[in-house]
């Protein structure tokens, strides 16, 4: 269950504010969010995740407070149960595709590179049909495989919570729901929590809820 | 922080920017290379001519740059400084014995080195093959003279005339091998030696010719001052001296103000010595110097040190000024990558474990950098002594 209650949240120097009174996601739900372009979509993920902090109210994921964590406790927080999706994928262009997806492994100490999750990286790869381009370099590749690589970044460390930020808006209808697909069956195995912002309508209907930004929450 | 992470992304990294990372390898390492470069060729240059210098005691030339005369006289080298009469190097007495130099022309590429039988005694010379000159008209070639022309004993090698369009010039002379040096790591390697008399029939100062009967109006078309025939140019002249022919050349004139370039001068004794340096010192109206190879070179390396300093101190400056270039690049190029190291971030990485991705970056090129310096430097020592050798 993530649950935010009475969250505030404002930019310095800047007129935008979020507020959340109360919004509970329970867990293994899939979730969309929408709304028009700045209205804090991208802001409540990035509070979740923990990226952002917060200035009054609480965000609880599971059992843990997040607006109470260190940074080093923040840290260790994304790593072992959140996934990141990016609009813009965010590969690392000299890397290739099976290390990019591994990248997490790399950077963080606390997870360790064996053969499972070498294991792991391969049958992504598959399921999402990019396993012949794992030795591939980003700019070898369409936008549609660079989407399936990030993805497939966001789930190698299998998370508790996949957070996607308009994963499919650089991606034509085809590999849209490709990418959908890709994350709600992934979602389901790894019996995740999904929220993804997205503005493409027709969408929506592959989620159980839709939460519109728009409105008061 | 992930140790074998930092390596993985931080090779990873370097090898897509292999551009970036080859210029400033080369920049930095040029700018190491340089300045030990220069000290590494000064002091080979320095070893190397002190060390010929040093086993020389005197050498008496013409009045002039005693630089000069101890570069021709030490390393034959080029273009011949002016000439004085053999005489003049007689007059030392028996203070000192001489070994007259007449290094003034040459033979595909390589100097003609007039001068005696005692030279190879005086620099230990051995032959690795043949023997030393025995008559008119032989030589000995260097080491490396025989290797580049690929010559030997029993062959021969002819010398260049001075002007190609000088109709009235000297005949070339072609010289018989008689031996070729054992290797010795310096000038001698790169001469042709023959006897100074051989130098002077090159020079025009003795030659051969059929035989002619002063009387003969078609052949002699004058004579000359000294009542000798001024022969017609259709008596031909010999252009190789020969067992045959080696009786009837003959010099014209003084042998005793025939020309040398130099003349290297060993005292008897540490008090013949003085006493000769201070003869010279005194005739300020002589019209040749003695000049101590040592001393010269002494000076000489007083004012090439004083420029190396001056040069390697500039070239420092231009490396600490690279190496300051070379960290805005990398401070540029990080601001380039903030969205970079933001998602990393975000993916779990610390902000520890970012600094030290940087810091290996920039350690690793500067690592390379310094490698490949060692590298070109090691090259550099090990062929500094032939680039030198071949140079002076």
């Amino acid at each position: 269950m993530i649950h935010l209650q009475n969250v505030r949240f404002s930019y310095p120097r800047d007129s935008f504010a979020l507020a959340v009174d109360d919004l509970k996601i329970p867990e293994g739900q899939h979730t969309a969010v929408i709304g028009p372009s700045g209205c804090g979509k991208t802001t409540l993920l990035r509070l979740v995740a923990g990226i952002l902090p917060i200035e009054q109210g609480s965000i609880n994921v599971q059992t843990l407070s997040v607006h109470e964590m260190s940074q080093n406790e923040l840290q260790q927080f994304r790593i072992k149960n959140i996934g990141l999706v990016f609009q813009e994928f965010e590969l690392l262009d000299y890397l290739t595709a099976r290390e990019n997806i591994l990248l997490p492994y790399r950077v963080s100490s606390a997870l360790l590179l064996d053969e499972a999750a070498q294991g792991r990286c391969e049958t992504l790869a598959a399921t999402a049909g990019i396993d012949h381009l794992l030795d591939r370099h980003p700019a070898e590749m369409s936008q549609g495989e660079r989407q399936r690589v990030s993805i497939c970044r966001a789930l190698v460390t299998n998370p508790k919570i996949i957070l996607a930020d308009e994963p499919t808006g650089n991606l034509d209808p085809e590999n849209q729901q490709k990418a959908v697909d890709l994350l709600k069956s992934e979602a389901n195995r790894c019996e995740a929590t999904l929220l993804m912002v997205t503005h493409e309508h027709d969408l929506l209907l592959n989620f159980e809820r839709v939460i519109n930004m728009g409105e008061a929450i | 922080m992930n140790s074998s992470g930092i390596i993985h992304l931080g090779t990873r990294y370097l090898r897509r920017q292999r551009g970036k990372v080859v210029l400033l390898v080369a920049a930095l390492s040029l700018s190491i290379i340089l300045p030990f470069g220069i000290s590494i060729f000064v002091k080979e240059a320095e070893s190397h001519l002190r060390s010929r210098a040093r086993v020389t005691p005197l050498m008496l030339g013409a009045q002039g740059s005693p630089l000069e005369l101890v570069f021709n006289g030490l390393y034959f080298s080029k273009p011949a400084i002016a000439t004085f009469p053999i005489q003049k190097s007689k007059e030392v007495g028996d203070l000192a014995n001489t070994i007259p130099i007449y290094a003034k022309f040459s033979a595909d590429g390589f100097r003609i080195v007039g001068t005696s039988i005692d030279y190879f005694r005086f620099r230990n010379l051995k032959t690795d093959s043949g023997n030393f000159m025995a008559r008119l008209g032989d030589c000995v070639l260097g080491a490396e003279v025989a290797a580049e022309l690929g010559l030997g004993v029993g062959d021969s090698i002819i010398s260049t005339p001075e002007a190609m369009f000088d109709l009235a010039g000297v005949y070339p002379l072609k010289m018989r091998i008689t031996g070729v040096l054992t290797r010795s790591g310096n000038a001698d390697d790169r001469a042709v030696f023959c006897d100074v008399k051989t130098a002077w029939v090159i020079e025009g100062l003795a030659h051969g010719h059929d035989e002619v009967d002063p009387k003969d109006k078609k052949s002699v078309l004058s004579m000359d001052a000294e009542g000798n025939p001024v022969l017609n140019a259709s008596v031909v002249q010999f252009n190789e001296i020969t067992p045959d022919n080696v009786g009837d050349f003959h010099f014209h004139g003084d042998a005793g103000e025939f020309p040398i370039t130099a003349a290297i001068v060993i005292p008897r004794d540490q008090k013949s010595g003085i006493i000769l340096k201070g003869r010279y010192q005194e005739s300020a109206t002589e019209s040749v110097q003695l000049a101590d190879p040592a001393v010269v070179t002494d000076e000489l390396f007083s004012t090439v040190f004083q420029i190396r300093n001056f040069v390697i101190a500039a070239l420092v400056a231009v490396g600490i000024a690279t190496f300051g270039i070379a960290i805005l690049v990398f401070l540029l190029s990080n601001k380039l990558r903030i969205r970079e190291f933001s998602n990393l971030r975000n993916l779990g990485a610390d902000l520890s474990t970012i600094r030290l991705l940087v810091a290996f970056e920039a350690l690793a090129v500067l690592v390379i950098s310094v490698i490949v310096a060692i590298a070109l430097l090691t090259l550099l020592g090990a062929i500094a002594p032939g680039i030198v050798r071949s140079v002076l």
